[in-house]
């Protein structure tokens, strides 16, 4: 019995850590995007100035921190369960972003687009969980 | 068309990442993990092996081949699309490893080859 309450009790605890994880990835995804796009319409003559100007804008920055707040808590919960119930859990993470995408970044995100990422997260809860 | 090259090397690095990471880490034993304390001496362990020292350089690829993609067009067609790096790891780790992949695992492959097909035309 008290083995049992202490493997509920680390099931919810990687719930609540990767949900966490998954905010952070999605997150750092579109703050990552929103970088991206003002360093692509900033018109840098050569590839070198691109590339100061990407790791130097702040939305990168805030992007590649979330992203390590992500890789930590992933690999945390990694140490508490197995990685057939961890993994599908980051599955989640393609909805939030496209989510993210439509109403943060006011993306076109059209019914096909919808359909698109919600099966790419059904197949990688499936191709991870097996 | 640098946007299909940028997601093309930024879907096949992760595979390639991935695959090292399982032949490096497989390759010695099993690393066995019980506590937070424990990811520290993880991390030096993991750091011995070239197989994951590769893998990371491949992630770092990755990363940068991704951010290039950003640039060229939205975040909810270039994010569904790395899922592509999956559908490369099953082939490969089925025909090459020879790894059992079961049928629940294919059907999850098919579903984000289509869902990828379905984002790419949206586009």
């Amino acid at each position: 019995m008290r083995i049992r309450q202490r493997a509920v009790r680390n099931r919810l605890k990687v719930l609540v850590a990767m949900s966490v994880a998954v905010v952070f990835a999605a997150f750092g995804t579109i703050s990552l995007s929103r970088g991206m796009k003002c360093v692509g319409e900033s018109g840098y003559e050569c590839a070198h100035d691109a590339i100061i100007g990407a790791v130097t804008h702040p939305y990168i920055i805030a992007g590649v921190l979330l992203m390590l707040g992500f890789l930590l808590l992933y690999l945390a919960s990694l140490s508490w369960e197995d990685l057939s119930y961890v993994l599908p859990l980051t599955a989640g993470e393609y909805i939030l972003v496209t989510l993210l995408a439509f109403f943060v970044l006011h993306e076109p995100v059209n019914a096909l687009r919808w359909a698109g990422s919600v099966l790419v997260a059904t197949g990688i809860a499936m191709v991870a969980r097996s | 068309m640098e946007l299909a090259i940028a997601l093309g090397c930024a879907i096949v690095f992760a595979a390639v990442g991935d695959i090292l990471f399982s032949k490096g880490m497989r390759s010695n034993g099993e690393v066995t993990i019980k506590h937070i304390r424990d990811i520290p001496g993880m991390i030096r362990h993991v750091f011995q092996r070239p197989l994951v020292l590769l893998g990371i350089v491949f992630m770092a690829f990755f990363f940068f081949s991704y951010l290039a993609a950003l640039a060229y067009t939205d975040v909810s067609v270039a994010n569904p699309l790395t899922a592509l790096s999956y559908v490369l790891v099953t082939v490969y780790a089925a025909f090459a490893m020879k790894e059992r992949v079961g049928l629940s695992r294919w059907a999850g492959v098919t579903l984000v080859t289509l869902g990828a097909i379905f984002v790419g035309l949206s586009s």
